[in-house]
């Protein structure tokens, strides 16, 4: 992004910022208003004097991250973006350990051996190819990451119905 | 001015149980290319899946794929069989092959595997000459193989005629390998021998 293009969007938020505080302003209801802390750390931020923690915190970015889950170990309140690339690892390290896991089978509990019929099995699939192309999609290399990692999981659940390959 | 019907390219599916391949067979379609159009008839799914089925299958193939539940009506998928231009059975785990067998009768050019009975059998028993069997048996671990019917599909696609005339040699080798009563009883043998032998490498259906 450009010098320029970035002042431009500075400004333009700068002014969509003062007009949702002039509306905010205008309206009497609630009384007192809802978001009222957040209009208040808004106008501040507009005045130059937002806190640390605000001007620190990481965007939310569609393209990079989850919108599903935030990252609330790292102790960031409300937690922090989760990106893409940092889900893709998580899976892969989760499945490796699965790979090897011993999975219990037996009669109780069920939730040992949870089993998906044909057709769940083949909506599920179908839902994780479009979630992978959706991911490709966004250029990001993180998301091409997650998107391999969806698209090898979609296998798996395939394999043992009619549509699935055969291995 | 009408379009040319496209030719049939039928993966039939057993009447009792779920069988595997279509994936398989959408990826040979796919593979054969967008100048051989084919309709790829795929039967024998679970009735529940056949929506999900067709779109998974039509992704795979790049085009529409027809999915049809299985069905107990040995008769109508027999009559299938006789109008399909080509029948893939591409299942890895199947210990006979009987709709590779109901296509050689029907004289329908067939691709199958030497992982079944069947396949096994029309290589193997020294009844048939290779020139009868190399364009309808595919050697080795179909998985791996892929190229291999992909070229034998776009050929009978291609060479319809020919493809047909092997079909008829095919047919008539198989009939007189059964003519006789003695004939008839050693090919039986051949033949279960081949069962029992892909049976033995761990195959599961029949």
């Amino acid at each position: 992004m450009t010098e320029g293009e970035l002042d431009r969007r500075y400004e333009a938020l700068r002014r969509a910022v003062a007009a949702v505080l002039e509306a905010a302003a205008a309206d009497a209801r609630p009384e007192p208003p809802e978001h009222q802390p957040e209009l208040d750390a808004l106008e501040q931020a507009l005045g130059g004097h937002g806190s640390r923690n605000a001007v620190a915190r990481e965007i939310l970015d569609p393209d990079r991250h989850l919108l599903s889950m935030r990252d609330y170990q790292g102790g960031v309140p409300g937690g922090a973006p989760y990106s893409f690339l940092a889900e893709a690892r998580s899976i892969r390290r989760s499945m490796t350990a699965d790979d090897v896991a011993e999975h219990p089978a037996g009669e109780w509990p069920d939730e040992w051996n949870p089993t998906l019929t044909e057709l769940q099995a083949m909506i599920v699939a179908t839902l994780l190819q479009e979630l992978a192309a959706r991911l490709a999609a966004t250029g990001d290399p993180g998301g091409e990451e997650l998107a391999a990692v969806a698209r090898d999981l979609a296998d798996e659940v395939l394999a043992p119905t009619f549509a699935g390959a055969q291995r | 001015m009408s379009e040319e019907p496209r030719p049939a390219v039928v993966f039939a599916g057993r009447c009792d149980a779920v069988q595997k391949g279509a994936h398989e067979a959408a990826l040979m379609v796919r593979g054969a290319g967008e100048a051989r159009p084919v309709r790829l008839i795929v039967n024998g799914a679970p009735p529940e899946t056949v929506r999900a089925a067709r779109r998974l299958l039509s992704r795979v193939a790049g085009h529409a794929v027809e999915v049809r539940p299985y069905s107990s009506d040995k008769q109508a998928q027999q009559e299938e069989m006789r109008t399909a231009d080509v029948v893939l059975v591409t299942c890895q785990d199947e210990n006979v092959g009987l709709t590779a067998l109901d296509a050689i009768v029907a004289e329908v050019p067939v691709l199958v595997p030497d992982t079944c009975g069947v396949g096994r059998f029309l290589v193997e028993s020294g009844r048939f000459e290779p020139r009868l069997t190399e364009h309808s048996v595919i050697r080795g671990e179909s998985a791996a193989q892929l190229d291999r019917w992909i070229t034998e599909l776009a050929e009978v696609l291609d060479d319809p005629d020919t493809a047909r005339r092997r079909a008829a040699e095919l047919r008539e080798a198989f009939v007189t390998a059964l003519r006789t009563l003695q004939s008839a009883g050693e090919s039986a043998a051949d033949l279960v021998k081949a069962v029992i032998a892909v049976r033995g490498d761990g195959s599961g259906d029949d």
